[in-house]
C-alpha cells in the first residue's frame, strides 16, 4: 500500500513535466550559441575586388518573411514582392536615384493629353521560360486578370488598387498594346514599373488559367524573369534557378544576357539573432532584415551593409477620424507634436533609417520636409492643445474628457525590426503629456485580420506603403480609395470632399512643377490642416552581405534584383 | 479487547508539528534550501513593494542611456530605449507571480476538489472524473495553455487561468490516489464506527489527512507555473508592452543577445533562480513529509 503510494506521489510531478522546458531551453541555446560560437567567423574567402563578375554559384539569401504562394501577383510582404522581382519583369523600369521612368518589357510608349490611355510598344525577342512569346495578348491577359481577378479560379483583384478606373487594353498588333482607363491616372507609368506588393510582374498565359490553388505549384507559375522557380516551401525556403537565355533586362541596369548566379535559396529565418549568427558563421552570404544593433558588430566584421530607404510613405500613424478620442483634431495635433524625435533617433534607429520629416519618404517626387513646423517635438504646446479642447488631467496622469479617459489604442505590424522600439519610445513619450497609447503589434496575417475591423477597432492604424510615386497619397487616403483615416459624412471637422479634391489632382497631370504643387497640397491637408496622420520613421531595407557578394540592386521601390548579383568565389 | 479511543483518533496533521525554531535550525543545516527561502523571499518583496528595491522607473528610459551595461547605476544594464533592466525585472515580478499564484490557486482549487469527489465517492463519478483527468492529462500542457488564451484574449489574468487549467490534471490525480489511502486507514473506518456521517469522516478526517501531498505539489508547481507564465509571456500571450513581464523581458532582449548579451541574461537569471529555488523548497517539503 505505501509503497503504491508513494510510487504515485512520486510519479505525478515526473508526469507533469513542461514537455516545453525542453523547448525554450532550445531557444535559448540556440540564441546563445548565435553569440558565442560565432566570432571571428563569416569572413570567409576574400574579396576580389569588384571586377570582372564570375558567373555561376548559390546565394543563400535569409530574409524575415516568407512567400505564401509563389503568384508574383498576390502578395503583402517582402518576401513575396522581392522574389516576384525575380522570377517576372515589368513593362517599365523606374531608376531608383532620379524617379524617371526608363523602358524594360516595354521600347517605348506615349499617352495622350487626359492621360487615359497609355500606349505601349513592345520588346518582340522576350519570351516566357516555356518558350511562349511575351505579345501584347499576354498584356492583356494579365492586365485584365490582375484589376478584375477571377472569381472561379480565385484569383483577388489584385490590382484594382493600383490601377483604379481600368477599362481594358486595345492590342491594335502583336507588339503593341494600349491601356485605357475611364477617367486620368497619371501615376500609370510608375504603375507599370510597380515592384512592391502585388506588383504587375508578367505571367504567361498557360499561368493565368491555373486557379490560386494550382499557383502553389511553382514550376506551372511561368514568367519572364531572370530567374525560374525551382521549389517553394512555405515558411522554410524559395529557391530560383537561372533562366537559360535570358536576356532583356532594364537597360538602366546595363546588364547583358543571363544572371550571373545560377541559383538563389531564400532562407525564412525569423528570429533576428538566428539571422546574424547564421551569417557570421558563412551558413548564408547575405541577409535582409538586419538587426538594428547588430548592423554595426557585422560591419567590424567584415560584412558589408548596404541599405535603400523604402520610396513611398514613411511609417505612418494613421489616425481614425470618426472614432473617439482621434475624432478630436486636438488629440491628433498633440500625438504629432508629443513624441520625442531626437530620443527615438538616438535609441532606436541606425544611419541606415531617418526620422519621418513627412508622410512622403525624401526620395519621392514631391516631397516636403514638415521637421520645423508640424512634425516636432513640442509636448508644451502639444499639453496646451489638449487643455484647450478639454482634456485635463486625471490623478494618473492620463487625461480625462467628459469622464472619458485619453486611450488611444494603436494596431501595428511587427514584420520591421525597428517597429516595435520605434513605437514604444513613442509610447513613452506621449504618456508624459497625459496620452495613453495602447500597443497591439502583430504579425501580418493578424493584423490583416484586425485590420478588417479597424474603422470602429483602431484609433492609429500604424504600417507604410511602398510607391515611387506622390500619387500614393491618393491610394492610401482618399476616400474613394485606401481611405487610411476612415473618413465619412460624420468626420467631425474635416472637409471630405476638399480631401477627395486635393489628393485626385495628383492624378490629373504629368506636368512636374503642377505635380509638385499638389504633392505639396495633398500633404499640407494630411499633415497641417486635418492633421490625419502622424508619420514617425523613413523605413528602409538593410542587407549585410559577405565581402565577396557583389552587384544586388536595390530598385525604386527598394526590392532586390539579384539579375547583376555575382559571388567572387563563383561557387 | 477495547482500543482506548485516543490511540484510533486521527494523526494531528504532519509537519505542523515541528516547532517552528527547530525548523529555521534545520534550515541553517541546509544553505541551499536557505538560499533558496532568501531568493523566494526576495522577489515576493519585489512583487509587494517595488519601490524598496529600485528607485528607476520601469516605464520610463533615459535615451542617453540606450543599452548600458550592467553596472553600479544600473545593476542588470539597460535595454534600448534606456529602461532600467533591474526596476524593470523587479516591477515585473509584480505581474509574474501575481499570475503564478493565481494560476497555483485555480490548480490547487479544482483539482483538489475533483480529487476528492473521486477516490471519495468511487464507482461511477470516479470513473468520469478521472477519465476527464486523462484528457487532460493527454493534451501537451502548453498546447492546452495556448488554447485557452487565444480563446479569452491575450492578457496576464488569462495566462494565470490557462496555466492553471492544464495543471488541474495532476492536483487531482495526486488528491485521489491520497484520498484512496486514507479512507482505507483504520482511524476512518473507526470515525464511521462512532456513527459520523460521510460528509463528516470526509471534511474531518479525510481532507486534512490527504492535503498535506498536495500542498509539496503545489510548492513545486509554483515553479513550473512561473515558468509556464513566462514562457507564455515570452511567445507573446501576454502582457502588452510596455508592462514589464519576465517572459517578455527576455523576448524582448534575444534580438540582441549578440550585441547586448544582458538584455535577455538578466532576466532570464531571475526567471531561472525563482524556479530553481522554488523547487528546492518544494522538495524539501516532500521529503519531510515522508518521514
Amino acid at each position: 500500500m505505501s509503497d503504491l503510494r508513494s510510487s504515485i506521489e512520486r510519479a505525478a510531478p515526473r508526469r507533469k513535466k513542461w514537455p516545453w522546458v525542453a523547448g525554450v531551453v532550445a531557444v535559448l541555446l540556440i540564441a546563445a550559441s548565435g553569440f558565442t560560437l560565432t566570432r571571428g567567423g563569416g569572413s570567409g574567402d576574400q574579396a576580389a575586388g569588384d571586377g570582372e563578375p564570375v558567373r555561376g554559384g548559390t546565394l543563400q539569401f535569409a530574409l524575415i518573411d516568407y512567400q505564401r504562394s509563389p503568384d508574383p501577383q498576390w502578395g503583402t510582404n517582402y518576401a513575396e514582392s522581392l522574389i516576384g522581382n525575380n522570377i517576372t519583369d515589368k513593362l517599365t523600369w523606374q531608376d531608383p536615384d532620379t524617379g524617371r521612368i526608363t523602358p524594360w518589357l516595354a521600347r517605348s510608349w506615349e499617352y495622350n493629353k487626359d492621360l487615359t490611355e497609355f500606349t505601349f510598344h513592345l520588346r518582340t525577342d522576350v519570351t516566357f521560360s516555356d518558350g511562349t512569346p511575351f505579345d501584347s495578348a499576354v498584356v492583356k491577359a494579365n492586365f485584365d486578370q490582375y484589376v478584375h481577378g477571377d472569381q472561379k479560379l480565385g484569383i483577388l483583384p489584385n490590382g484594382a488598387t493600383l490601377l483604379p478606373g481600368y477599362v481594358e487594353t486595345r492590342t491594335p498588333d502583336r507588339y503593341t498594346a494600349v491601356i485605357r482607363f475611364d477617367k486620368p491616372l497619371a501615376s500609370f507609368l510608375q504603375a507599370s514599373s510597380f515592384t512592391a506588393n502585388a506588383q504587375p510582374g508578367f505571367l504567361s498565359l498557360s499561368t493565368l488559367k491555373l486557379s490560386a490553388e494550382q499557383r502553389t505549384d511553382p514550376t506551372k507559375v511561368i514568367g519572364t524573369g531572370p530567374f525560374v522557380y525551382q521549389s517553394w516551401k512555405p515558411q522554410v525556403s524559395t529557391v530560383l534557378v537561372r533562366r537559360k537565355g535570358y536576356n532583356w533586362s532594364p537597360p538602366a541596369l546595363k546588364h547583358k544576357g543571363e544572371a550571373y548566379l545560377d541559383k538563389i535559396v531564400f532562407n525564412t529565418i525569423p528570429e533576428a539573432s538566428v539571422r546574424t549568427g547564421s551569417l557570421e558563421s558563412g551558413a548564408i552570404d547575405a541577409t535582409l532584415d538586419v538587426g538594428t544593433t547588430d548592423e554595426k558588430s557585422l560591419a567590424g566584421q567584415g560584412f558589408q551593409i548596404i541599405h535603400r530607404a523604402v520610396s513611398g510613405t514613411s511609417i505612418f500613424f494613421n489616425f481614425n477620424s470618426r472614432l473617439f478620442p482621434t475624432n478630436d483634431i486636438a488629440v491628433r495635433k498633440a500625438i504629432q507634436l508629443g513624441w520625442n524625435r531626437e530620443a527615438l533617433r538616438k535609441t532606436v534607429l541606425t544611419d541606415s533609417y531617418s526620422v519621418a520629416t513627412s508622410v512622403l519618404g525624401p526620395s519621392v517626387f514631391g516631397y516636403a520636409d514638415y521637421s520645423g513646423s508640424v512634425l516636432r517635438y513640442d509636448p508644451e504646446k502639444a499639453e496646451q492643445l489638449l487643455e484647450k479642447a478639454g482634456w485635463t488631467k486625471g490623478p494618473d496622469g492620463i487625461r480625462v474628457k467628459d469622464g472619458k479617459k485619453l486611450v488611444v489604442k494603436l494596431l501595428g505590424i511587427n514584420n520591421l525590426v525597428v517597429n516595435k522600439p520605434a513605437y514604444e519610445s513613442i509610447q513613452q513619450d506621449l504618456k508624459k503629456i497625459g496620452v495613453d497609447l495602447q500597443l497591439t503589434v502583430v504579425p501580418i496575417p493578424d493584423y490583416t485580420a484586425n485590420v478588417a475591423k479597424a474603422k470602429t477597432d483602431w484609433n492609429i492604424t500604424a504600417a507604410n506603403r511602398s510607391r515611387n510615386d506622390p500619387a500614393v497619397l491618393n491610394l492610401q487616403y482618399s476616400p474613394l480609395l485606401g481611405n487610411g483615416s476612415y473618413l465619412g459624412k460624420d468626420s467631425t471637422g474635416v472637409d471630405v470632399d476638399e480631401v477627395t479634391k486635393t489628393l485626385g489632382r495628383l492624378e490629373l497631370t504629368l506636368d512636374p512643377t503642377e505635380r509638385r504643387q499638389y504633392a505639396k497640397a495633398a500633404q499640407d491637408l494630411l499633415l497641417d490642416k486635418y492633421a490625419l496622420v502622424n508619420p514617425v520613421y523613413n523605413p528602409s531595407q538593410v542587407i549585410a552581405q559577405a565581402k565577396y557578394v557583389h552587384g544586388i540592386v536595390f530598385d525604386a521601390q527598394s526590392r532586390n534584383h539579384f539579375v547583376n548579383a555575382w559571388k567572387s568565389n563563383g561557387r | 479487547m477495547t482500543v482506548p479511543l485516543d490511540t484510533l483518533a486521527a494523526p494531528a496533521r504532519r509537519g505542523s508539528a515541528r516547532p517552528l525554531l527547530g525548523r529555521l535550525g534545520g534550515l541553517a543545516r541546509q544553505p541551499v534550501l536557505m538560499v533558496s527561502w532568501i531568493i523566494v523571499l526576495v522577489v515576493i518583496g519585489w512583487a509587494v513593494a517595488p519601490r524598496l528595491f529600485t528607485s528607476y522607473s520601469p516605464y520610463e528610459g533615459d535615451s542617453a542611456a540606450s543599452f548600458a551595461p550592467p553596472s553600479v547605476e544600473h545593476w542588470f544594464g539597460t535595454d534600448r530605449l534606456g529602461r532600467d533592466l533591474f526596476a524593470r525585472t523587479v516591477y515585473g515580478a509584480h505581474t509574474t507571480l501575481t499570475a503564478t499564484l493565481l494560476a497555483v490557486l485555480i490548480a490547487f482549487g479544482i483539482g483538489t476538489v475533483a480529487g476528492l469527489i473521486a477516490g471519495f465517492s468511487g464507482g461511477i463519478v470516479d470513473t468520469a472524473v478521472m477519465r476527464l483527468v486523462d484528457v487532460f492529462l493527454a493534451i501537451p500542457s502548453l498546447l492546452l495553455a495556448m488554447v485557452v488564451v487565444s480563446v479569452l484574449g491575450y492578457s496576464t489574468q488569462n495566462i494565470a487561468l490557462a496555466v492553471g487549467i492544464s495543471s488541474i490534471a495532476s492536483f487531482a490525480r495526486v488528491m485521489r490516489a491520497e484520498v484512496l489511502a486514507v479512507v482505507t486507514q483504520d482511524y476512518v473506518r473507526a470515525a464511521y464506527g462512532l456513527g459520523r456521517g460521510r460528509l463528516g469522516v470526509m471534511l474531518r478526517h479525510v481532507v486534512p489527512n490527504s492535503l498535506s501531498s498536495v500542498v509539496a505539489l503545489a510548492a513545486l508547481e509554483v515553479g513550473t507555473a512561473v515558468l509556464a507564465v513566462a514562457s507564455l509571456g515570452f511567445l507573446g500571450y501576454g502582457a502588452p508592452p510596455p508592462q514589464p513581464e519576465w517572459g517578455l523581458l527576455v523576448a524582448e532582449g534575444r534580438d540582441y543577445v549578440a550585441t547586448h548579451p544582458w538584455a535577455a541574461i538578466m532576466p532570464g537569471l531571475a526567471l531561472a533562480l525563482v524556479v530553481v529555488a522554488a523547487h528546492r523548497i518544494s522538495t524539501s517539503y516532500r521529503k519531510e513529509h515522508r518521514r
